[in-house]
């Protein structure tokens, strides 16, 4: 019937575009945040006000012109790269593994690993400080990248493990049977086709601890990673240096994605 | 060309492997000669695919040893044994090219990267692919990626060719080629291979020694010729080619099927079971005359038309129902119902042994 065609039409019709409209406001909300930390940081005043009431770079200035925050940020990325360093290098042998000889209980390995996600981090945080105390770690910059590299294999190991399930491991036996050693068909063979995941792992497990305060807090001693400096600065002094801080932040991770992604695009394209 | 015919390129001796309590092979015993083409048959779950994987070296027995060429390689790893294997799904690198997947087992042998990129080269050119080596397996056809698994497979000079059921993926007309080529290259080569396969015609036309595999154990190792005229048990004969298989009770003239046919022997047997073939079966509209033949009359109850061949189903008056195969003639094509006369030669009625483990019926 001619008449119910056109209801199911305009229906459907009305459907997609209310899809479209609740996918906006979605939109809307995530990037709302941005949309008010980027103009406060080039804001001209001395406070954290939306809107600012004049524009200017000088909260930049102040940030590449303290030593605490520029030595709170490379601090920062130390741990935050020697904490991804060993929980890609423990990942991977652990995701190597579930997917290799402990198969059969890789289900519950799995699962086992994902505790560090599930633990509220300030419990995690006092126990890390308890042990670590004893250990005289506490006060160290390693000592935090070592609490870091605990909290991000989870997601290391979820990337991992995926990108190796996924992985055809007839290759490995191939290659072995070729003559390799598991060391060799697992360095040629493996590595270069699940490259995507490490990296993507890589990231994540940075992301993780460059973004990190509980244990920062706990762990650190006089001196602070990046969040721990900024967390002091609105406690202490609230100005629109953390809006600045923020800012570069997030311009680091999107180039940092936008690489990732662009590298995985050239391999996909060869291999496809 | 000295003769390798009598020296033994692999030898298994009461070979057993349970996985858990699943016993997946049981007393596997076989000899392969060096320079041979040697088939193991079998449906899924029969075990070749362990079989395949122990003589690989990924898989260790619970018992039992494994020679090759004199060695003892029971326990030695899959990369010392020497064995080039093709997989089923080829198992290419995808992110090496063609040319680098070949040189792959030579690099690994510490071979120079100009000596592996020449010896690559030629094996390349041995499947026609020279011209492909810059290419990614992603780039090529199915069959392309089969002859590069192969030349990968060979390039090292192994000991032993392990193909296991390279053919399934193509389609019939290149399976045929392939099938082919993979005989030639291993006839030129004079490489002892072992074939795995589900699939008898493709086991018939390749081999030299069929080992006929389920259960874990083998049922029959012999010529395609022996396997398919004296299968020497049930399990055998009724996995290898079509068949009749008429039971009944042994009389001093033949054995009486059930339904009461008698069928006159060659040889006599006390096995109580007579295995005909379809294609040894003739059928006409008169009675056809020869000595040492079994007449029966009949009725078509059913016609399959099949190209090259036609299959009929026929009710025999007072017996049972045979599948008899025939070239196919236009000329000459019988219809459903039609009455019919068959003949048999005494010679093509063959007596099937009783399995070891089936009760006598």
């Amino acid at each position: 019937m001619p008449h119910s065609v056109s209801i199911q039409k305009a229906s459907g019709w009305l459907g997609n575009g209310l899809l479209r409209i609740f996918s906006w406001i979605v939109f809307l909300f995530l990037v709302s945040p941005l949309l008010v930390v980027v103009p406060i940081s080039f804001s001209g005043g001395s406070y954290l006000r939306f809107p600012p009431e004049s524009y200017s770079l000088r909260w930049y200035a102040t940030y590449f012109g303290s030593e605490t925050w520029i030595d709170a940020t490379l601090l920062s990325i130390l741990v935050g790269v020697v904490a991804t360093v060993l929980s890609v290098a423990f990942g991977f042998l652990f995701a190597l593994g579930i997917t290799r000889g402990l198969r059969k209980w890789s289900g519950a390995l799995e699962k086992l690993a994902l505790a560090p996600m599930i633990v509220p981090s300030i419990v995690y945080s006092v126990s890390m400080y308890a042990l670590f105390a004893d250990l005289r770690l506490v006060g160290t910059w390693y000592g935090i990248a070592l609490a870091h590299t605990v909290l991000c294999l989870p997601f290391v190991i979820i990337v991992l493990t995926a990108g190796l399930k996924e992985f055809d491991i007839d290759q490995e036996t191939a290659a072995i049977g070729l003559g390799a050693s598991r060391l060799v068909a697992i360095r040629r063979i493996t590595i270069p086709q699940i490259r995507s995941s490490l990296f993507s792992a890589a990231f994540l497990a940075f992301i993780t601890s460059f973004d990190e305060l509980v244990v920062a807090m706990f762990l650190s001693g006089t001196f602070g990673t990046l969040p721990k400096k900024m967390f002091d600065n609105i406690r202490l002094q609230i100005d629109p240096t953390i809006a600045a801080v923020s800012v570069l932040e997030i311009a680091m991770v999107v180039i940092v994605m936008f690489v990732l992604l662009r590298m995985n695009k050239g391999k996909a394209g060869r291999l496809a | 060309m000295p003769d390798f015919r009598n020296t033994s390129a692999l030898k298994l001796e009461n070979i057993r492997k349970t996985f858990g309590s699943v016993e997946a092979l049981s007393s596997i015993n076989l000899e392969v000669s060096a320079g041979e083409f040697l088939t193991i048959l079998g449906p899924s779950g029969s075990g070749k695919t362990t079989l395949l994987r122990l003589i690989a070296g990924f898989v260790t027995p619970d018992s039992g040893s494994l020679t090759i060429f004199g060695e003892d390689m029971t326990m030695a790893s899959a990369g010392k044994r020497q064995i080039g294997m093709v997989f089923q799904n080829y198992a290419l690198f995808p992110h090496l090219t063609v040319l680098e997947n070949v040189m792959f087992p030579l690099e690994m042998r510490k071979h120079s990267r100009r000596e592996a990129a020449e010896k690559a080269a030629a094996a390349l050119a041995a499947v026609h692919l020279d011209a492909f080596g810059d290419r990614y397996p992603k780039q090529i056809s199915g069959g392309q990626q089969q002859r590069v698994a192969l030349a990968r497979a060979v390039v090292f000079e192994p000991k032993l060719l392990l193909l296991d059921e390279p053919f399934s993926a193509l389609d019939r007309r290149l399976r045929e080629s392939m099938q082919r080529e993979v005989r030639q290259l291993q006839a030129s080569l004079n490489l002892t291979t072992i074939f795995i396969t589900h699939d008898q015609e493709e086991a018939l036309f390749m081999s030299d020694r069929i080992a006929v595999i389920d259960g874990g154990t083998i049922q029959q190792l012999g010529t395609p010729n022996e396997i398919y005229y004296h299968p020497r048990s049930i399990t055998v004969a009724e996995f290898i080619g079509d068949s009749n298989i008429l039971e009944g009770t042994e009389t001093p003239d033949g054995l009486r099927t059930r339904s009461g046919m008698l069928l006159r022997r060659a040889s006599s047997s006390n096995s109580g079971r007579v295995l005909i073939r379809p294609e040894a079966i003739r059928i006409s509209r008169e009675p056809a005359d020869g000595v040492a033949m079994n007449q029966f009359k009949g009725k078509i109850a059913n016609r399959t038309f099949v190209g090259g061949f036609t299959i009929y189903q026929v009710d025999v008056h007072g017996g049972d129902t045979l599948t008899v195969r025939c070239l196919a003639d236009e000329e000459t094509m019988f219809d459903t119902h039609q009455e019919v006369h068959l003949s048999i030669r005494e010679a093509d009625c063959r007596p099937v042994p009783r399995d070891a483990k089936e009760p006598r019926g």
